[in-house]
């Protein structure tokens, strides 16, 4: 069995989709008292607690050594050495180095029916083995095509000479031992294949050798406990501050990277009894200048971060050229108060004696609760057996908790949000069978909204770095960095005339949609409700955007629609207008290509791999697309020959992001634009391969459309990833101008 | 190099405690059973809110779980599965708390603990967690069961498959299955 898809950042956001909070170190401590008060009622003997097993009698000897030494040499320098074991390697992450470490002497490959397993890299430390390695050529057709069925799965494995076999650990392997410089990668099967559709089996021989002396492993410094400074209020934007003398934020481990820093810290509001809190905003950072400093999420650290003992732990990597020092980082929220408890409230409402998913129920029913007045404006039957109760409250009310009398919930969720959320939050409950009939709902718990409170903590490093200089200059090429993006002026009137597509959320809505503007922000247009995924055809009369009917086709003078055959997203026009190819899935294939004439003959597939993205056609009549490689953020860039009907691999994309790489080619098939690997960033790079390079660096970019070959939009994010600012970009001078009024995700751009 | 400004020194929970001789410590000394609430406090209180979805009513069963097992660990005979044993505890007693649903009786002793729901939900969530967000809430409540038990209260194969009384090799093929398929949905999300 193999827990192919259970990596641990997978892993991490299903935890992170539960949303559950720190637990309080309060209550634990509270209940914890509260057992020993039984245990010593329980029994007044106490028995010393030996038999400990090798683990922590090395722990205890670590600790016991480092008491003698902080006695013999001093606890500054002990704790040097200590930390010394550890060290961070970029993109790999924190890593014991009490043994020396080792890496992969050459990338091994293996290619079976035209699937080829890379092991790209490996690192071996005292604690566990690393493997990178990646597969490319899976067919879609591989795949199951339905979710009830499974494909196969088994653990790879790392086998010694000895047939000693390593299993995988938490982030890794189980480590090879340091005499051993030889293994076998072994993957019984390609995850969740069917049986029969490709090869299994797979064994790379990997060798070890000592890493270069070029491998930078850097220190990593841990900080000891100091108060925080009370700051000033006017150096934040937000309108309430309460000072918060407290370690609610914490830095418990600084890495120096080339350019900059990483900071691993943890969140941990400090509340007074009765209160709790909700954050309402991503975490910032600002230099002592009022600088917001644009910072990543370092994804290699996710195993520090999940071990920081309180609180939630946050991680952030920053460049540090031109900071001024102390830096700043900020959490925002809303304290939140509970009302009188005993305050409740009945309702009734007839749910039917077969209530049917999707059915809704119009109350308007006023309720009155502990001071304040609701409105339980409807009641939803869902899909999986659950009732969602939508309410429409004051800005001060928070949340209530609900129940059906009689009925036991076997799961539920959502509540808060009302005064955070525009007023108006929704509670669900969940039945293993859904309750029938008149239905008596009862109401309590009612949850205020308090006082905006920022929760902040300062650092500071105690050397300033010389390696780094004091004013930065963006690297060739780049246009646009998070500080420079700040500084762009809007686009003066006239300048650009032209349409924009934008995906944004609909005024007076809860739903989001396809909007059409003029490139000053005018004459806006909702085209459709409920759609996203629009592209103008080559001339810009026509818009053409998924719905589960079919791909739609719109006449943006008469509004007009047809429908063509054929369910699929990541629409691109052919430069004739006359084809649309998509990404789509039919008999067995799971998300290739297919190319659809408006004539609405049906469609073909052009290709056989999974997960793929259409990048664009050229004027030469080759259509390019994505498909990225199982294991490791890599894409490879293909070509389809519309003349030949032939296929080319042309190179690999080494830095996009795995998540949404968003690739459009230019309309001279001269670019190709990315997202990179932070989802922040914007590369450039040619549909040969060469010249590859950085353009936008971490301005949050999202939304991508070509104007012209010179004239590139790009959504942004940086600020508020809710509220993106659009931008034009020149790319042979970087002339840049905001587009005004626009604010949601740029599907479609023309410059006329 | 020495740091300024803030801080707080990890001092790292040593996961690698051998849990069935801290259970045959405890039966010789009570108050060593506090060593096993140290280690399995977060993941019930994780288990039991992801539940209840309240702060206070999670922490209210969270106690309960707890002072029921130290009360009733005389009767655990089963070392090697203190795991299943206690979130057995901790199921039923969500099912008892949805039961009963009075929320104006809490254990004496804990009547100061903050009385709210979802406080830090989207704390360094991710824009994944936010897609996968609604994909789980999608899932029958087995599959959501399933998925709370591995990845919230951090359980095994084998001890999932004892506290719901299910086959190991049942629980991991569904487990695998409801991955493959929310990686599966999760991609096209991202399209």
């Amino acid at each position: 069995m193999n827990e192919k898809y259970s990596t641990p950042q997978f892993e991490e956001n299903i935890r992170q989709s539960f949303a559950v909070p720190e637990i309080r170190p309060e209550f634990v401590d509270q209940v914890y008292g509260n057992l020993m008060q039984r245990a010593v009622a329980k029994s007044r003997k106490h028995h010393a607690f030996f038999g400990l097993r090798p683990a922590w009698t090395i722990a205890l000897a670590i600790l016991t050594l480092m008491i003698i030494g902080t006695l013999v040499m001093g606890p500054q320098r002990v704790y040097a050495e200590f930390l010394k074991l550890f060290g961070y390697i970029s993109g790999v992450g924190i890593v014991d180095q009490s043994n020396p470490i080792r890496v992969l002497a050459e990338p091994v490959s293996v290619t079976r029916d035209g699937i080829t397993v890379t092991v790209t890299s490996a690192t071996l430390t005292g604690d566990r083995t690393q493997i990178a390695y990646r597969i490319f050529g899976v067919p879609g057709s591989a795949y199951p095509d339905r979710e009830d069925v499974v494909g196969c799965w088994s653990r790879e494995y790392l086998r010694l000479a000895d047939g000693t076999q390593l299993a995988q650990i938490n982030y890794g392997y189980e480590p090879v031992p340091t005499s051993v410089n030889e293994a076998v990668f072994v993957i019984p099967c390609i995850a969740n294949t069917l049986p029969g559709k490709v090869p299994e089996n797979w064994e790379l021989p990997l060798r070890f050798v000592p890493a270069p002396p070029d491998l930078t492993v850097m220190p990593i410094l841990e900080l000891t406990p100091s108060p925080l400074g009370t700051l000033n209020p006017s150096a934040t934007t937000h309108d309430t501050f309460i000072p918060t003398a407290d370690n609610s934020v914490t830095v418990s481990k600084v890495i120096e990277t080339s350019d900059g820093y990483i900071l691993i810290g943890s969140f941990q509001p400090q509340s007074k009894p009765g209160e709790s809190f909700q954050q309402t905003g991503a975490m910032e950072i600002y230099d002592a200048s009022g600088k917001k400093v644009a910072y990543t999420y370092p994804q290699d650290v996710n195993e520090a971060i999940n071990q920081e003992p309180v609180g939630t732990g946050w991680a952030a990597q920053f460049k540090a050229a031109g900071l001024v020092y102390p830096l700043t980082i900020s959490f925002s929220g809303a304290i939140l108060l509970p009302s009188d408890s005993d305050a409740t409230a009945q309702i009734s409402f007839d749910a039917g004696a077969n209530p049917q998913p999707g059915q809704e129920w119009d109350l308007n029913r006023e309720i009155q609760l502990a001071g304040h007045t609701l409105m339980l404006t409807s009641v939803t039957a869902n899909s999986q057996g659950s009732y969602s109760f939508n309410f429409q409250v004051d800005p001060k009310v928070y949340s209530v908790a609900v129940q059906i009398e009689g009925y036991i919930p076997n799961g539920g969720g959502g509540g808060g949000g009302g005064g955070l959320t525009n007023g108006k939050f929704e509670t669900t409950l969940a039945y293993a069978q859904l309750p029938t009939g008149v239905l008596d709902v009862d109401i309590s718990n009612l949850v205020l909204v308090g006082d905006s409170v920022i929760w902040q903590g300062q650092w500071s490093p105690s050397t300033v770095r010389t390696d780094l200089p004091a004013n930065p200059t963006p690297p060739t090429g780049v246009c646009l960095t998070a500080d420079s993006v700040a500084q762009i002026q809007l686009a003066p009137a006239g300048l650009f005339s032209g349409a924009t597509l934008m995906y944004e959320p609909l005024d007076n809505s809860d739903k989001w949609g396809l909007v059409l503007y003029n490139l000053d922000g005018s004459d806006k247009q909702v085209l459709a409700t409920d759609a996203s995924g629009g592209t103008f055809s080559p001339d810009g009369s026509q818009m053409a955007y998924p719905a589960a009917d079919g791909i739609h086709v719109m006449d943006l003078s008469t509004k007009a629609e047809k429908v063509l055959p054929g369910t699929g997203f990541n629409m691109h026009w052919s430069p004739d207008g006359r084809q649309i190819a998509y990404v789509g899935m039919s008999d067995g294939s799971v998300n290739s290509v297919f190319i659809i004439n408006l004539d609405g003959t049906p469609a073909r597939q052009i290709s056989d791999l999974s997960y793929e993205s259409v990048i664009g056609w050229s004027p030469d009549s080759k259509l390019y697309f994505v498909a990225p490689f199982t294991g490791g953020a890599a894409w490879k860039v293909l070509s389809y020959d519309l003349t030949s009907g032939t296929t080319r691999e042309l190179f690999t994309i080494e830095n996009g992001t795995p998540k949404f790489l968003n690739p459009t080619l230019s309309p001279d098939g001269n670019w190709i634009a990315y997202r990179g690997r932070d989802n922040s960033s914007l590369y450039l790079v040619h549909p040969d391969g060469n010249d590859m390079h950085l353009v936008l660096d971490n301005v949050g970019a999202v939304g991508i459309a070509w104007a012209s070959s010179s004239w590139l939009g790009v959504s942004i994010g940086i600020e508020d990833p809710y509220f993106q600012k659009t931008l034009l970009i020149n790319l042979d001078t970087c002339d840049s101008y905001l587009l005004n009024g626009l604010h949601g995700q740029l599907e479609g751009l023309m410059i006329k | 190099m020495a740091e300024s400004g803030i801080e707080l020194t990890s001092e790292k929970n040593d996961r690698m405690t051998d849990e069935i001789r801290i259970i045959k410590a405890a039966r010789q000394d009570p108050e060593v059973f506090g060593e096993l609430y140290k280690l399995y406090v977060e993941q019930v209180f994780r288990y039991l809110y992801s539940r209840i979805g309240n702060v206070h009513e999670a922490e209210d069963v969270t106690a309960q779980t707890f002072l029921a097992a130290f009360e009733s660990f005389d009767k655990f005979r089963q070392d090697g599965h203190f795991a299943s044993w206690l979130f057995g505890i901790a199921r039923n007693k969500a099912i008892d708390h949805f039961r009963r649903r009075d929320r104006s009786t809490y254990l004496d002793g804990f009547s100061e603990i903050p009385a709210e729901d979802n406080t830090l939900a989207g704390v360094i969530k991710t824009e994944q967690a936010e897609v996968l967000s609604k994909l789980i809430q999608a899932l029958p409540e087995e599959d959501r069961e399933l998925l709370r038990l591995r990845f919230l209260a951090e359980m095994s194969y084998p001890e999932i498959a004892r506290c719901i009384h299910r086959n190991e090799e049942a629980v991991k093929k569904t487990t695998y299955r409801l991955l493959a398929r929310l990686h599966s949905q999760l991609e096209v999300s991202n399209e």
